[in-house]
């Protein structure tokens, strides 16, 4: 059964990147209890870890989402800013954004002729407010903004922001729930700052030194019109990465994988994305090397206002996450 | 010997993330001139020639080639793939591959015949996503060979051009990987005080990855790092280093200018050959991970120059590669009666 209570609460929370504290907070409480212990690392990684004696394994999802941060405010009150992670200024245009204090605005342009020369630089955000006051008081450069978008599901998919990577923490707390009875000592991290450079993961895989490490993140699909050629498509299963540009699946894992999902018959996809890197990017080169690989969720619309994956997909993800920590 | 390593070492593939499957070739010739051998977890190649003291020199060459990762099975039996590594599609254009799936499969790369290439199709460069691989299976069949994920490469015999001219696939990086054997045999003849590493890394031309992790695991006090540079042909610049006339000594940011020094004075007083490059910033090789690795090493790079990279025509000059590795060898015996210290402070 999938939990939209849990899911819709992981999305709407507030978590760009660099300002994680609201969303480490909300995933704290979810998991208090089920954890032997929870620490918190230097740069604000969460990691809930479930003692064993056996193989060290380390599962990864990034608790930060894509955003723009503030760098200056002007005399009339509109707001110019940068992205926060990987944002295309034309799919920015007439969203609506909001603050960590729940104040909005939305991203408005400069007169263009050209519209096709859209920049970030030359977009702005208007919080609705004429009072300078009100302005001041509220707004200063480094505040960032994340998508202001309600949360939407049908029977079998979801639409929503920050499914990048809200829908990996989702994953990684309903497997800390389920956690099976194993000797293998479990490490449950919901990284920082991977939509800047994957930087949480590089401190964590270093601190924790695991025998594997497990990313769970989103991947593109190719099942949309016109869409990218890809193999990956919603509905498909659980998707284990072969490729992408941060890392090649080490061929044990690759294998371990397909087994493990062979063996619970679970449904699954392999995957090879052209672009793009995810925590085991980091982690796979930590220290003497870690093998590691990546269980995605076939995500469209990424590093949009409504990204939209698929429940069956996040269920086969979730057995898949068991089926690694309890394998010896 | 080194032509004989050379030449089976590029009949075999090692394409960036599958380095394992061959590396039996590796271990054959390097293990009668080393005493231990170990990998990172990422499957980097390790050799140690144990010496008297504490010291630790890495040498570094990768072993991995570029290659291709199959992406999907096509209506016909066709098969779409991208590159692992960088590659110019325009090199790949009528060219006979190996799949690695269940079993070894042939294919080729064929293109549109030029009666029916418009004009304007003529100019645009080929894009790997328009190119595929005929293998003559039905999509039927294939699936049962070939799975996505899997790996081709490009098929080409080494070829002996003339002199100790040679030309293969995958020179970059074997024939550094070829200098470490050179400079293996000739401390096999010598007792060394330093411990020498040397390490055919993985995964350099996905990212630098297995420098990143094996020269952690060896936490050396200094870094050899070697790999190919432009050599020159008619379309380059005419001051490009030039074939048969020794390893590149690189100069620039990620290098230490006092170890290279130390090296260029080594091969001057034994009159060995060697050509200059400015490397003010980033080089793309080893030495980006390995200059940054732990608390930081001191590396100098050593480039054999070659000709075509990234092509299955690479083409070097054997004479370079063995020199080279007698340099290195010098390098590091003069080492062994230097202080280290001194030479490293700045």
């Amino acid at each position: 059964m999938f939990n939209s209570e849990l899911m819709k609460k992981l999305s709407d929370c507030f978590g760009p990147s660099g300002r994680e504290k609201l969303i480490r907070e909300m995933i704290m409480d979810e998991i208090k209890g089920l954890a032997d212990e929870i620490t918190i690392d230097p740069l604000g990684n969460l990691i809930a870890r479930k003692k064993g004696n056996g193989k060290k394994i380390l599962f990864s999802a990034h608790m930060d989402q894509i955003g723009l941060i503030v760098t200056h405010v002007d005399e009339k009150g509109f707001l110019r800013f940068a992205n926060v992670g990987g944002l295309n200024a034309k799919e920015l245009l007439g969203l609506r954004m909001v603050f960590d204090n729940g104040l909005e605005g939305v991203i408005c342009q400069e007169e263009l002729k050209d519209k096709e020369k859209l920049k970030i630089s030359k977009l702005f955000l208007d919080v609705a407010s004429t009072d300078k006051e009100f302005i001041k008081k509220n707004f200063r450069t480094g505040d960032m903004c994340v998508f202001k978008t309600e949360y939407y599901e049908t029977d079998d998919c979801v639409i929503c922001k920050a499914a990048d990577d809200r829908i990996g923490c989702y994953i990684l707390i309903e497997a800390l729930k389920k956690h099976p009875p194993t000797e293998n000592d479990v490490y449950y991290v919901f990284s920082v700052q991977e939509e800047v450079g994957c930087r949480g993961a590089k401190t964590a895989g270093y601190i924790i030194d695991p025998d594997l490490a497990i990313a769970i993140d989103v991947t593109a699909t190719g099942d949309t019109p016109d869409g990218i050629k890809m193999d990956v498509k919603l509905g498909g299963g659980a998707a284990i990465k072969l490729k992408d540009n941060s890392i090649i699946t080490h061929p044990v894992v690759k294998d371990l994988l397909t087994e493990l999902a062979e063996e619970n018959k679970i449904k699954y996809q392999y995957e090879i994305l052209e672009f793009g890197g995810t925590d085991a990017g980091p982690i796979h080169t930590s220290k003497e090397g870690v093998p590691s690989g990546v269980i995605s969720i076939p995500t469209r619309n990424l590093h949009t206002s409504g990204e939209i994956f698929n429940k069956f997909d996040v269920e086969e993800c979730i057995k898949l996450v068991i089926a690694t920590a309890e394998k010896e | 010997m080194l032509k004989e390593f050379l030449f089976e070492v590029c009949s075999n593939h090692f394409v960036s993330g599958f380095e394992h499957i061959n590396g039996d070739i590796i271990k054959r010739y390097f293990q009668p001139y080393t005493d231990s051998f170990e990998k990172d977890k990422l499957g980097s190649y390790i050799f140690k020639s144990s010496g008297s003291s504490d010291r630790k020199i890495m040498l570094a060459a990768h072993i991995d080639e570029i290659g291709l990762m199959i992406t999907k099975i096509l209506e016909g039996g066709f098969l779409s793939f991208i590159s692992v590594g960088g590659i110019n599609p325009a090199s790949l254009v009528a060219q006979e591959v190996t799949i690695y799936g269940k079993d070894t499969i042939f294919g080729v790369i064929g293109i549109k015949p030029p009666h029916i290439t418009s004009e304007e199709e003529r100019k645009k460069p080929h894009k790997m996503k328009e190119l595929f691989i005929d293998t003559g299976y039905s999509k039927e069949e294939l699936e049962k060979l070939v799975t996505i994920g899997d790996i081709a490469t490009v098929n080409r015999e080494p070829l002996s051009l003339q002199g100790s001219v040679i030309s293969a696939k995958a020179f970059d990086d074997r024939a550094c990987v070829t200098v470490m054997l050179e400079t293996a045999k000739e401390l096999k003849k010598i007792s060394h005080k330093s411990n020498v590493y040397f390490t055919a890394t993985a995964q350099e031309e996905t990212g630098i990855r297995g420098a990143k992790t094996s020269s952690y695991k060896i936490a050396p006090d200094i870094g050899i790092v070697l790999d190919v540079g432009f050599g020159k042909t008619p379309d380059m610049p005419s001051d490009s280093p030039e074939l048969g006339k020794g390893p590149i000594v690189a100069y620039g940011g990620r290098l230490n200018s006092k170890l290279t020094k130390k090296f260029v004075d080594v091969c001057k007083k034994y009159n060995y050959p060697l050509q200059y490059e400015a490397v003010p910033a980033i080089t793309g090789t080893d030495t980006e991970a390995l200059q940054i690795s732990r608390d930081g090493i001191p590396c100098i790079l050593l480039s054999i120059p070659l000709r075509y990279m990234h092509t299955s025509v690479e083409t070097i000059d054997l004479y370079d590669v063995e020199i080279t590795g007698k340099a290195i060898a010098r390098f590091i015996n003069e080492l062994d009666n230097s202080d280290l210290e001194e030479i490293l402070c700045f």
